[in-house]
C-alpha cells in the first residue's frame, strides 16, 4: 500500500475532504479528529493493518505522521 | 426575518427511499414543491416514474434499487452522489413494510424479512450519512417509524420491533452526528390512509373511524408535512426525536382486529 493509500484510508476515518492530509498535519488542527474519528480510526487499523492501537498510542498521536508509522 | 418562508428547501437535495407509493410519494411530491430536488428510491422504476410524473420543478432523478440488496447500498448511493455531482442534504427513510402475526403463529423467517426490509437499511443508509463526504454538515434524516413502537399491539411483535429499532437508531446517529449540525428524528404516525394502512380503514366503520381518530385519520399528505418540517431549518433545535401524529387517539389499542 503506497502513501497515498494509506492516506486516504486516514482521512476516512477522519471525514475529512480527500487530499486534505499530510504526514505534517498536525491532528488537533483537523476540526473532525475527535473521539468518533478515534474509534474509526482505530478500526480502520484492526481492518487493514490487524493492529489494535490502545487508549496511549492514541493519546500520543500528534500528526498525521504518526498514525503513518503505525500502518505497517 | 419573521416573514421568511423557512420552509423552503429551494437547492437542497433529498434522497427519498419507498418513493413509489404513500409516505414516500406524498414527502417527494411536497419536496418538489417546496423546490428541493429529489432522488427517488424504490424497486420499480416504472412506479417511480409515476412519482415523478407528479413532481415539480427539475433536478429530481428516478434511481431504482432494492434496498435488502445490503452489500450494494453505498455503490447505490455513490450514484446518487454522481448523477449530478453532489452531495445530499438529507434522507427521508420511508421504505417499509407490515404484516406478522400473533406469537403462535408469527415465525422466524417472517421476523427476519420484516427487519431486512424494514430496519437494516437504515442502518447501511446512516453509515454512509456517517460521512460528510455523503451527506453534507447541516443535513437532516427523517424515518418514518409507527405508533406501533410505543404502542405495540399484538400480532406486531415483527413490526413494531422494526420500527422501534428505527426509533433507536435514529437516537443514536442524532448523538454522533449532532458536531455536523446533522439532525436525525422519525416519525411516529397512527394509522395512515395509504396503501399500507387500507386493511384497517377497510375494517373500521364511519362511527368506529371518527372514535378512534377524532381530528380523522391521517393522510399520506399529513405525514409529508412533518417530514417536510423536520426536513426545514424551522426544526433547526430538533435532532433525536420522535413526532407522534396522534390525530387524537389516545392511545387506544387498535388491536380489535384480531
Amino acid at each position: 500500500m503506497n502513501i497515498q493509500e494509506k492516506l486516504s484510508l486516514i482521512e476516512e476515518a477522519l471525514d475529512t475532504e480527500e487530499n486534505t492530509l499530510t504526514p505534517e498535519t498536525v491532528l488537533e488542527d483537523v476540526d473532525s479528529w475527535d473521539s468518533i474519528a478515534a474509534l474509526s480510526l482505530i478500526a480502520m487499523m484492526d481492518d487493514n493493518f490487524g493492529k489494535t492501537l490502545s487508549g496511549s498510542e492514541i493519546k500520543a498521536l500528534v500528526t498525521v505522521g504518526d498514525i503513518l508509522a503505525h500502518m505497517e | 426575518m419573521m416573514n421568511e418562508n423557512m420552509l423552503n428547501l429551494e437547492g437542497e437535495k433529498y434522497l427519498v427511499t419507498g418513493a413509489s407509493s404513500g409516505i414516500g410519494q406524498a414527502t417527494a411530491i411536497l419536496i418538489s414543491k417546496l423546490g428541493g430536488k429529489v432522488i427517488l428510491n424504490g424497486r420499480s422504476g416504472e412506479r417511480l416514474n409515476q412519482t415523478y410524473s407528479k413532481m415539480e420543478g427539475e433536478g429530481h432523478h428516478v434511481m431504482p434499487f432494492d434496498l435488502t440488496n445490503q452489500e450494494g447500498i453505498k455503490t447505490y448511493i455513490d450514484s446518487c452522489l454522481k448523477i449530478d455531482d453532489q452531495r445530499l442534504d438529507g434522507v427521508v427513510f420511508a421504505a417499509g413494510i407490515g404484516g406478522g402475526s400473533v406469537l403462535r403463529a408469527e415465525n422466524l423467517e417472517n421476523l427476519q424479512h420484516i427487519i431486512e426490509a424494514n430496519f437494516l437499511p437504515y442502518f447501511s443508509i446512516l453509515k454512509a450519512c456517517s460521512s460528510r463526504r455523503v451527506l453534507n454538515d447541516g443535513g437532516s434524516i427523517v424515518a418514518i417509524s409507527s405508533r406501533a413502537a410505543k404502542n405495540p399491539d399484538k400480532a406486531q411483535l415483527s413490526y413494531a420491533s422494526s420500527k422501534a429499532a428505527l426509533d433507536t437508531a435514529s437516537e443514536v446517529a442524532a448523538l454522533e452526528f449532532a458536531k455536523r449540525r446533522v439532525r436525525v428524528n422519525t416519525v411516529r404516525p397512527e394509522m395512515v390512509d395509504t396503501p399500507m394502512g387500507a386493511a384497517f380503514f377497510e375494517s373500521v366503520s364511519p362511527e368506529q373511524q371518527k372514535e378512534f381518530y377524532p381530528l380523522d385519520p391521517l393522510t399520506a399528505e399529513d405525514v409529508a408535512n412533518t417530514i417536510a418540517f423536520l426536513l426545514s431549518d424551522m426544526s433547526s433545535k430538533i435532532t433525536g426525536q420522535h413526532i407522534c401524529l396522534s390525530a387524537g387517539n389516545d392511545g387506544r389499542p387498535i388491536d380489535f382486529l384480531i
